[in-house]
């Protein structure tokens, strides 16, 4: 095993300090990297190292084979023509979102061998027990003379991939949109970055969490209104975690409005594990947000969540600080419910956003959508939630509350219920070990669609799940071959509200609740400080 | 938080209902009496039970009004044959009924392209119909801030009212921003730059620019609010109908806007010059804040003569020359031309007559339809002169509107509403107005002009459309060949003067074998200013239902009343 | 185009007091809707426990699905001696549940406002 000294050695010549000239990387990416090396281009779901990327494709196949790379998201092309070019032996990763159908492509002719697909915090733990990455390609904003980096509000999955790396022999490769005297702050210490490099051009950020209020349904609005008063309400939730979607944006923008003439300001959604989305702006301006810690940032919401430093966790210079890895804990154990959107849920439960030829991955989805079985302190959801599911006699304990919120059908008719997953076929076709399963049936807790909510927890048995399921799944074939007198019955003992047993008129499910319906309300709502980037924006 | 119930997304009957009185509203033709589009079903596409527009009548604030309101999302709220008819019917009620306003909520990117023709003298038929509104002394007010805005020949249409309120969401244009891109390309106007387009036709710019009265925050309540005190402050004031001073006024300042803008291609600069606030200070500015930001124009006036469009005016080529004498006889005009825009005097069988009109398949943009109007608004001072009405011969020849953003900027559909302001004030002062086509004549460069005529004469071999087939299948999404089959049964769609004629929107076409001097004159002998187009579509068979329609609305607003 | 016809049994609605009452709800747009509700003619002979429905739809071949939701419909309202008429743009059973619902809910605030 090759030491880091003896690595570097190799590019003394041009190395001065700690940086190297942009028009070296390639040369410095053949010296470095062995033969069989773990390397983890940095790419999250947002923030891309794609210069490095770049630079990884254009090495020298002879000499940068053999890799295998270990990290949380395969998003760019490059990636997959690094793996085309046959330089990749084997991959471990959480997402690949973009690139799913030519990842697919590429692991059905056997090009590579798939050590597994992971959950984000999954992925990063095994940087620190077998997975441990011999090669780091990182993105920060700024360096320093020193080397030292500044992440910014885009820190993401950079102090986990640098601390698994740095501190193993590794070596910490950094490209930066530029170079300055003095960082704002210092996020990632020299000591720990072994190689940084100006990049040609900033790094890529994709908006991924904005959400155009304008294109939020009248439907969504409806079960944003059943989940506000048949769960979060019923259950008193303060502490949660929104995927993303419009059906989770539409619930952010119907606190101020609807919630609030429930009565419910300050006692629900106090305290959150979610990015800084847009659609979130009504709610902290109406004083209904005390807390958010966030995974990433989000393009043009940097001035809004530097003007408030009492709701979300900023540097001593003003600007977000992020960090997937903790935000990914927090959603898991300090969450008492995680709500979001999937492509198909079987009777089950279970749920998947698989589709044949595509291997999407998970995410962090799995990890905010299952209980925490470690967790030991209560809260009064978690405790009821908990009461609800357990068998008589059982030793108490509680529970984490999972919800899906799907329409019964998808665009162009497809059913969002089935029998069967096509996470099977899949598994088949991709010679997965396991379907891939976003959330697994026994973690789901609720299930809302237009047709009503189904409190799940409150069955006891496979056969009462079952028919619950089917009695919110509408008139996909799942749901026309429910039981009727089991349904009612069900009806009747609260385990299936429809909306009118929720005192929800379907004449009230309309735009009007939305506290903001474009993109400009909530610029305007954000005082302008909220600055959408220009693809969103019509003025 | 007070719930907000946006304008922009309730539909026409929601933006009806919450502005008149409650309970107060009565619809004419209504859904449950199926006055569907024959043509949309005749292509196997859905139709609706109001073809897109309500109208009826009802109290705003106690007063009296007759309303209508399209629906921006059923075909982008398109102008067809009974849909257009519906709104004349509601017109034509309004001159009978007179009552304290009329208002028209727009939301439309203008003709039915399922049933172009009948669509486009729909759209002729209305903007007449305002004008013989206008013409009583009733305020028409227009309320635009729906999903579709106001394209096409219902731009022209909104700026031929009283007053005009919208709200930022709102857009008032001629040609949409994705036409000139697909013609002109995406250098001239970048469609998908949502920001640009709303610079280009949006309310706050159109606002700052005096094409609209007022901006109105996308809020049912406000439009109510906004509409209540207009209502209130007009039956104070009445609403007196557009004098010769008052166009000229107008023609000045519109030459005058031409001159502060002579290159402008981006809302900002103006912005800029009528705003007290600055850029991003008044994109975020609601409705009162902008208004109060708002200054006076810099320059209203360009202390120049009115017949300015006399300016390099050129004896006319040889072939234009063989036209004229075909038209008047050898040696009996004295007609002129500059580029696109050709202007003088004749001799008829009927006597002397004005010649104004365009040459060489004109694109009708800012430029020649200012001096259009000009030429228009100087024959009525000299005939009051000699206290003399000569007939106006208006030569339409146009390939249509110019294609270009910076006269969508300043406001085409403005402009070429101040032309047919100009001729209908010819036709009140006493002027018979025949047209001639010439050539071809499309869309907006005719509807704003030419068809404004009493009498419309094609000549021969000249061509009449909204748009080509071809054109025509790309934006609609049905195959070519199927326009083309349904061409040959109906003459609702397809180009040609010949359909035209059988809809009524051409009076007649003439032969190469006419003598046209005495043709011409038989044609002014027939000159009425009374519009019987429908009525003319209906007997000779093309167009059954437009008639019939504007009858039954009237009818039924004569039965409620 | 395929069009739809629907016999289907009701509770009857409450009484109409006028005859000429009719209510529209709903927009003829890609993925939503128009829906007509009037009262049955009153020379038809149907009864007061059916509820007549009649569609126009853009989207073929999913009679199946529409039966299913305006059977749950008719079961779960008071519509019998109504006449529902439908200009459909491909609209899920869940905009058409909404949207038949909402049109119901406007036909009785409509007949207690008249």
């Amino acid at each position: 095993m090759i030491s880091r000294s003896e690595r570097l050695a190799k590019i003394a010549y041009f190395r001065d300090g700690r940086h190297i000239p942009s028009n070296r990387m390639v040369e410095a990416l053949n010296a470095l990297i062995q033969p069989g090396d773990r390397v983890c281009v940095e790419g999250n779901n947002q923030k891309q190292a794609d210069w490095l990327a770049e630079c990884l494709a254009k090495t020298d196949p002879e000499v940068v084979r053999n890799l295998h790379l270990v990290q949380s998201v395969l998003a760019l092309p490059e990636h997959l023509d690094i793996i085309e070019r046959g330089q990749v032996d084997r991959l471990d990763f959480s997402f690949s979102g973009p690139q799913a159908g030519r990842l697919a492509r590429l692991l059905e002719k056997g090009t590579i061998q798939l050590g597994a697909i992971h959950t984000y915090l999954e992925l990063f733990a095994r940087y620190f027990v077998d997975l441990t990455p011999q090669i780091a390609l990182v993105a920060a904003q700024m360096a320093d003379r020193e080397g030292n980096l500044y992440t910014g509000p885009n820190t993401e999955d950079t102090p986990a991939i640098v601390e698994a790396t740095a501190f193993k022999q590794g070596i910490v490769i950094a490209q930066v949109n530029e170079i300055v005297d003095v960082l704002p702050r210092v996020d990632i210490p020299a000591s720990w970055v072994h190689c940084v490099a100006q990049a040609p051009r900033p790094h890529h950020v994709e908006p991924l969490f904005t959400r155009d209020p304008a294109l939020i349904t009248e439907v969504q609005v409806l079960m944003a209104m059943i989940a506000i008063k048949g769960l979060y309400a019923e259950y008193g939730i303060t502490r949660l975690n929104h995927g993303i979607g419009f059906d989770t944006a539409a619930i952010e923008l119907l606190l101020p409005t609807y919630a609030a003439s429930l009565g419910l300001k300050g006692k629900i959604c106090t305290h959150w594990a979610l990015n800084p989305h847009p659609t979130l702006i009504p709610a902290i301006e109406a004083g209904f947000v005390e807390s958010v810690h966030c995974f990433g940032s989000e393009v043009g919401m940097e001035d809004y969540v530097a003007a408030h430093p009492d709701i979300f966790f900023l540097g001593e210079d003003g600007s977000l600080r992020s960090n997937r890895a903790f935000c990914q804990a927090a959603g898991h154990y300090a969450c008492d419910l995680f709500i979001g959107s999937t492509l198909q849920i079987d009777l089950q439960g279970n749920s998947s956003t698989a589709t044949k030829g595509r291997i999407t991955g998970f995410g962090g989805a799995p990890n905010m959508g299952a209980d925490a079985r470690g967790r030991r302190h209560a809260s009064p959801a978690w405790l009821r939630a908990g009461a609800e599911s357990r068998a008589e006699g059982g030793m108490p304990r509680g529970r984490k509350l999972i919800a899906q919120t799907v329409e019964t059908f998808k665009e162009q008719m497809q059913p969002t219920f089935v029998e069967r997953l096509d996470a099977w076929d899949l598994a088949e076709s991709a010679g997965l070990d396991l379907p891939p399963v976003m959330i697994y049936g026994d973690d789901l807790t609720h299930l809302i669609t237009e047709d009503g909510i189904a409190h799940l927890s409150r069955c006891h048995n496979a056969a009462d799940r079952e028919q619950a399921i089917r009695g919110v799944a509408g008139f996909t074939p799942v749901g026309l071959n429910r039981d009727k007198r089991a349904v009612e019955n069900l009806r009747d003992r609260g385990i299936i509200q429809r909306p009118e047993d929720l005192g929800i008129s379907l004449r009230d499910a309309n735009r009007d609740w939305l506290a903001a319906r474009s993109i400009k309300d909530l610029v305007k709502a954000s005082g302008g400080l909220y600055q959408p980037p220009s693809q969103f924006r019509n003025w | 938080m007070r719930v907000r119930h946006s304008f922009l997304e309730a539909s026409a009957r929601e933006r009806i209902h919450s502005l008149l009185d409650p309970h107060s509203f009565k619809e004419f033709c209504p859904p449950s009496e199926r006055l569907v589009s024959p043509h949309l079903a005749q292509l196997s596409l859905s139709q609706a039970f109001d073809d897109g527009i309500v109208t009826g009548a009802g109290m705003l604030s106690g007063q009296k009004v007759l309303i209508a309101a399209q629906e921006g999302r059923f075909n982008g709220g398109s102008v067809g044959e009974i849909h257009g008819a519906k709104l004349v019917g509601l017109l034509h009620a309004a001159i009978l009924q007179k009552p304290s306003a009329v208002l028209l909520m727009i939301d439309s990117g203008g003709v039915r392209l399922h049933e172009a023709n009948a669509g486009i003298i729909a759209i002729s038929e209305i903007s007449r119909a305002i004008l013989d509104v206008r013409a009583e002394g009733i305020p028409v007010l227009v309320m635009l801030g729906g999903s579709c805005g106001a394209f096409g020949g219902m731009g022209i249409v909104v700026r031929l009212c009283h007053t005009v309120f919208m709200s930022e969401e709102g857009r008032l244009s001629l040609s949409g921003p994705e036409v000139i891109e697909t013609v002109m390309g995406r250098d001239e106007f970048d469609s998908k730059d949502r920001a640009l387009v709303w610079r280009v036709t949006g309310g706050k710019l159109r606002r700052a620019l005096g094409e609209a009265d007022k901006l109105v925050d996308d809020d049912l309540t406000a439009f109510r609010d906004a509409a209540s005190d207009w209502l209130k402050q007009h039956i104070k004031s009445g609403a007196a109908p557009l004098s010769y001073n008052d166009l000229c006024q107008r023609q000045d300042a519109l030459l005058a806007r031409c001159l502060e803008f002579t290159n402008t291609k981006d809302g900002r600069e103006i912005l800029a010059k009528r705003l007290s606030l600055n850029e991003p200070q008044w994109t975020i500015a609601n409705a009162e804040e902008f208004e109060k930001s708002l200054k006076r124009a810099d320059a209203q006036h360009t202390n120049k003569p009115l017949d300015t469009w006399k300016e390099g005016l050129q004896a006319l080529n040889e072939e234009d020359q063989a036209f004229a004498d075909r038209l008047f006889g050898a040696g009996q005009h004295q007609l002129q031309y500059n580029g696109y825009f050709v202007v003088g005097k004749a001799q008829t069988q009927r006597g002397p007559v004005h010649v104004i009109g365009t040459r060489d398949r004109a694109p009708i943009g800012v430029g020649v339809a200012l001096k259009l109007s000009g030429a228009v608004l100087t024959a009525i001072s000299e005939d009051q002169k000699t206290a003399s009405t000569l007939p106006i011969i208006l030569i339409s020849e146009t390939q249509g509107q110019l294609l270009s953003r910076h006269d969508e900027l300043l406001g085409l559909n403005g402009t070429l509403a101040h032309v047919a302001l100009c001729v209908d004030l010819a036709r009140r002062s006493g002027h018979r107005l025949l047209t001639l086509v010439r050539q071809e004549a499309v869309s907006g460069g005719f509807l704003s002009f030419g068809m404004l005529g009493d009498r419309i004469c094609a000549l021969p071999d000249s061509q009449v459309r909204v748009m080509d087939l071809r054109a025509m299948a790309r934006v609609t999404k049905i195959p070519l060949e199927r326009l083309e089959g349904l061409a040959k049964r109906s003459a609702v769609f397809a180009p040609g003067a010949e359909n035209y004629v059988l809809l009524g929107g051409v009076h007649e076409q003439w032969t190469n074998k006419q003598d046209w001097t005495e043709a011409l004159a038989s044609a002014l002998d027939h000159c009425s200013a009374v519009d019987e187009r429908s009525v003319l579509g209906a007997e000779r068979g093309g167009r059954h239902l437009a008639a019939s329609t504007a009858q039954r609305v009237k009818q039924q607003a004569i039965a409620f009343a | 185009m395929e069009h739809l016809n629907f016999q289907l049994h009701s509770t009857p609605a409450l009484q109409v007091k006028k005859l000429s009452a009719d209510v529209l709800c709903g927009i003829v747009s890609s993925g939503n809707l128009e829906i007509l509700v009037e009262p049955v003619s009153s020379d038809s002979t149907v009864s007061a426990e059916t509820c007549l429905i009649t569609i126009d739809t853009a989207a073929e071949g999913f009679s199946e699905t529409w039966q299913a939701v305006l059977t749950q419909f008719a079961e779960r309202h008071a519509v019998g001696g109504l006449s529902f008429t439908l200009n459909d743009v491909g609209a899920t059973p869940a905009v058409v549940a909404l949207r038949m619902a909402q049109a119901y809910e406007e036909w009785c605030a409509a007949m207690g406002a008249n």
